[in-house]
């Protein structure tokens, strides 16, 4: 019959002495020597404890498969190993086997998709993060960290039946708040304006439609960390938002300055400003997913990762995220359209000076920064229960987010799509379209529009005009502030900021077709028919 | 003696890693050298070491072809 014995100092270089050592032993018929164990053909069973003593007398650590498993049957732990760097099935391999021979562990289940490694070991035995690190020493894979065995790793996969709850509370919960106003906050910038004014404008679009895009940026930033991280302390964990906060107001206050002093808004051509929106929302979308664990691996391969040799470098010793990526992310929040954001460029425009424009923009991006602060505490120190189902809220409504901002993005850029209603609501309610060719009075036909009323944001949003006579579209300005008051269609080359009373608007359609116009921010939207 | 084994099913980095690690801890086995692009593996070995072993402990990963 045959033995497997575990030798825990059988390695390469004593596998031929054990062989030696173990066939001159009585009773033993062949041997076959792994690192770490052997298989012996005994004549015998009841020779085997006398084998296993002649091979401890011999200096060798021996112990019979059956033991083992009596020691490890009294506990056997499970632990989760996070390793960095798992791209495919041979790393799970190698990596299994390096785990394989740490001291203690028994089994080891590597999952390249998901970064982790399950580790079974003997009752009472932790394995070591030092051992591990050297046993891979070598190898491009680094051990982040080990977690404890009984919580599961982060973020499993969420049951279909959850998913639809998720999603239906989050369409909800944005359809209540629209429906409550959240999303038709309107605020007039005018006149001048103090430091004051501007952070209590920031505390109040923090609360509104303009976290809608960097509130879904720094949630499925902070959310990531929060996964990737959560081992660190509640200080570390929440490292990345005041980075993020702190790159937004920054980024704020310089570039509020340098439109200041160079008197020229950095506002981008429609086209571009639609494109960023619809980048930011293809990175929430990816990072929703992501977050629900219901990504498909190809997306994942398609993620833009960061080259290897860069992330080493920013990735010190600790597996810290070096505070360079979140910061930047904030920063990067000031190209972002938002009403508010837009009007206060404006206004900076107008201030005359670097440090007047910078103090304003930086006192309202400091102003959001209290609702950012908030959300990124609940998406990093929530434990538990609470914590996944908060991550996994985060995932579905950066996903719905993400959406709604692509909508907006290929609306800003002149090619408006017609999704289904997405819960924020905010969306331009179909109100009374206007299919009658005006009347053509002096060679000029006239239409009306009314802007930010209390019953729609464009009432009608969908006017008809006829190709080739000029077109005089009188807007009446009802209550306009926030992105509302900027109104654009790129295809019609119309971009005007619109004020409280009667604005002109004159072009002449060349060809008929569908035209689409919209707020700054592609939020609120309508349409131009062009008929021959 | 030298033995050259064609692999089939290798991809990557990884993959050149893992075989040279499993080759290399045969019994008898001086030193191996994977080639992942031209899909070979070259063994230094003792005499005592049959080719059809180096064959049945790499296949025994799961997802190599290997032919002597």
């Amino acid at each position: 019959m045959q033995v497997t014995l575990r030798v825990t100092n059988l390695t390469k270089e004593t596998a031929k002495n054990f062989e030696n050592v173990a066939a001159s032993i009585e009773n033993v018929m062949a041997v076959d020597t792994w690192p770490g164990r052997a298989e012996i053909d005994v004549l015998k069973e009841e020779a085997i404890p006398a084998i296993v003593a002649a091979l401890r007398a011999s200096g060798f650590e021996v112990r019979t498969e059956n033991e083992t498993a009596v020691s490890a049957g009294q506990a056997d732990e499970t632990h989760h190993v996070y390793v960095d760097g798992m791209t495919c099935r041979s790393c799970e391999i190698t990596i299994e086997r390096k785990f394989k021979r740490v001291r203690g562990v028994r089994r080891a289940d590597a999952d390249a998709a998901r970064g982790v490694v399950k580790l079974v070991c003997e009752g009472g035995c932790v394995p070591d993060i030092g051992e591990l690190r050297g046993a891979l020493k070598g190898h491009e894979y680094s051990v982040r960290r080990v977690g404890a065995g009984d919580a599961e790793p982060q973020g499993e996969r969420p049951s279909f039946m959850r998913l639809v709850g998720l999603f239906a509370f989050v369409i909800l919960l944005g359809s209540l708040l629209s429906k409550l106003g959240l999303f038709r906050q309107q605020f007039n910038v005018a006149g001048s304006m103090s430091l004051a004014a501007a952070l209590t404008l920031g505390l109040v679009a923090g609360s509104s439609s303009c976290i809608a895009v960097s509130g879904g940026l720094l949630l499925s930033s902070a959310a990531k960390f929060r996964e990737r991280y959560g081992g660190l302390s509640a200080t570390g964990r929440m490292r990345p938002v005041f980075m993020f906060v702190a790159g937004r107001t920054l980024s704020y206050g310089l570039l509020g300055g340098a439109i200041a002093a160079i008197g020229k808004a950095f506002t981008p051509s429609p086209l571009v400003t639609g494109a960023l929106i619809v980048a930011a929302a293809v990175f929430m979308l990816v990072m929703g997913l992501d977050m629900l664990k219901i990504a498909p691996r190809w997306l994942k391969s398609v993620l833009p990762r960061m080259p290897k040799s860069l992330s080493h470098r920013i990735l010190d010793a600790e597996g810290k995220e070096h505070p360079v990526m979140p910061f930047l992310l904030g920063a990067s929040t000031f190209f972002l359209p938002c009403g508010f954001t837009q009007s206060l460029q404006l206004y900076a425009l107008t201030a005359g000076s670097f440090l007047k424009g910078g103090l304003i923009l930086g006192a309202f991006a400091l102003g959001t920064a209290p609702a950012l602060l908030a959300l990124g505490w609940a998406s990093s120190s929530l434990k538990g229960k609470a914590g996944r189902l908060f991550f996994q809220f985060s995932g579905a409504l950066v996903i719905v987010l993400g959406l709604w901002n692509v909508q907006n993005g290929f609306t800003v850029a002149g090619y408006p799509l017609s999704l289904p209603e997405l819960g924020t609501g905010a969306v331009a309610a179909g109100n009374g379209a206007n299919v009658d060719v005006p009347e053509v009075v002096d060679g000029v036909q006239v239409i009306r529009m009314a802007v930010g009323g209390s019953d729609a944001p464009y009432s009608p949003d969908t006017l008809t005009v006829k190709a080739g006579i000029p077109v005089r579209w009188e807007i009446d300005g009802v209550n306009v502030a926030g992105c509302i008051s900027y109104l654009q269609s790129r295809k019609l080359g119309i971009g005007i900021q619109l004020r409280q009373g009667l604005n002109v608007v004159e072009f002449t359609p060349k060809t008929p077709g569908t035209y689409a116009f919209s707020c700054s921010m592609g939020m609120f939207r309508g349409t131009i028919e062009v008929v021959s | 003696m030298t033995t050259t084994l064609i692999i089939t099913g290798m991809h990557c980095a990884s993959c050149k890693a893992l075989i040279e690690d499993v080759c290399s801890e045969i019994a008898g086995v001086r030193s191996c050298s994977v080639d992942v692009a031209k899909g070979e593996a070259v063994v230094e070995h003792d005499e005592s070491v049959a080719p059809s072993l180096l064959a049945k402990e790499i296949e025994g990963l799961g997802k190599y072809g290997v032919r002597v």
